[in-house]
């Protein structure tokens, strides 16, 4: 999504690409465990959170920021949305069959991706619910 | 439908853990089985799983929530246990060889539930995968009707 208009702004984009990564997680996750009896598979890891700290740390290094007073205005840095990337993960430990998917692991990741996809579309919601009370005057 | 393809994925594991159970089953009921249809003694049968990935150089090293090619699993083929067939001297059976010995087949009851277990518990993990693929879903699909 791109563009800053009155019903897409920076939050909105931040929000759709955070959802983006989580439901691109869960493919991932599903993928370990449909995998996990596999021999010689190695898992695959998202890089997200890692790469927006990293862009973040970025911007803030920019010392000069220009005031804006509209919008469309540069900002001296670059918008750039972040993507999410798929990793093999060859770092932890193998199991005998040459696999290195832990079971554990994967569950933990679910429950985290699941309860970090749930918060997104909630505050997504919330925002939506506040556009309505605006484009209905306040009245329900 | 990209957003539903986790269920996919997860009913692929499902599939395949439900197939290893079926085998196990199989492996049991013919634990004692000393003829089979292409003749000689049964066989224990394991399945072969492989990723399901999209393959090529750098497939998977593209970045982007699209170019995750990851499938889930698929069985490539159901093969035979080459371990020999286990020897009991019998010679009164009917299949018994020449030396009074009788071959039956190479499936180990313990293995087996060792088995058994496993493909339980990794089917009961695909399926929470799926049932949280589907709550996700369900989450996004409410977004409209706020």
């Amino acid at each position: 999504m791109e563009g800053t208009g009155f019903l897409w702004g920076p939050v909105e984009r931040d929000l759709s690409n955070a959802l983006d990564a989580a439901s691109l997680r869960q493919r991932v996750i599903a993928h370990n465990l449909a995998n996990v009896e596999t021999p010689r598979y190695r898992r695959f890891d998202v890089v997200f959170e890692e790469a927006l700290a990293a862009q973040q740390a970025r911007e803030a290094r920019i010392k000069v920021k220009l005031t804006r007073t509209h919008p469309a205005h540069l900002s001296g840095a670059p918008v750039q949305v972040v993507t999410p990337s798929v990793e093999r993960d060859t770092t932890s430990i193998v199991r005998n069959d040459r696999s290195n998917v832990d079971v554990d692991r994967e569950m933990a990741a679910l429950a985290k991706n699941s309860l970090f996809y749930r918060s997104l579309t909630r505050v997504m919601g919330s925002r939506l619910m506040a556009l309505r009370t605006a484009i209905t005057e306040g009245r329900r | 439908m990209a957003f539903l393809s986790g269920l996919d994925i997860s009913a692929s594991g499902l599939t395949a853990e439900r197939l290893r159970m079926d085998l196990v089953a199989n492996n049991l009921a013919n634990a004692y089985s000393t003829r089979s249809a292409r003749g000689g003694v049964y066989r224990r049968q394991v399945p072969v799983f492989a990723a399901r990935e999209g393959t090529g150089l750098g497939s998977w090293k593209r970045t982007g929530p699209s170019a995750f090619s990851g499938q889930g699993v698929e069985v490539v083929t159901i093969a035979e246990d080459p371990a020999p067939p286990r020897l009991v001297y019998d010679p009164g059976h009917p299949d018994a060889r020449p030396d009074g010995y009788v071959e039956y087949p190479n499936v180990d009851v313990v293995t087996e539930m060792v088995d058994m277990m496993a493909a339980s518990r990794a089917y009961q993990a695909n399926l929470a995968a799926f049932t949280t693929s589907r709550d996700m879903a369900q989450w996004a699909v409410d977004l409209i009707r706020v």
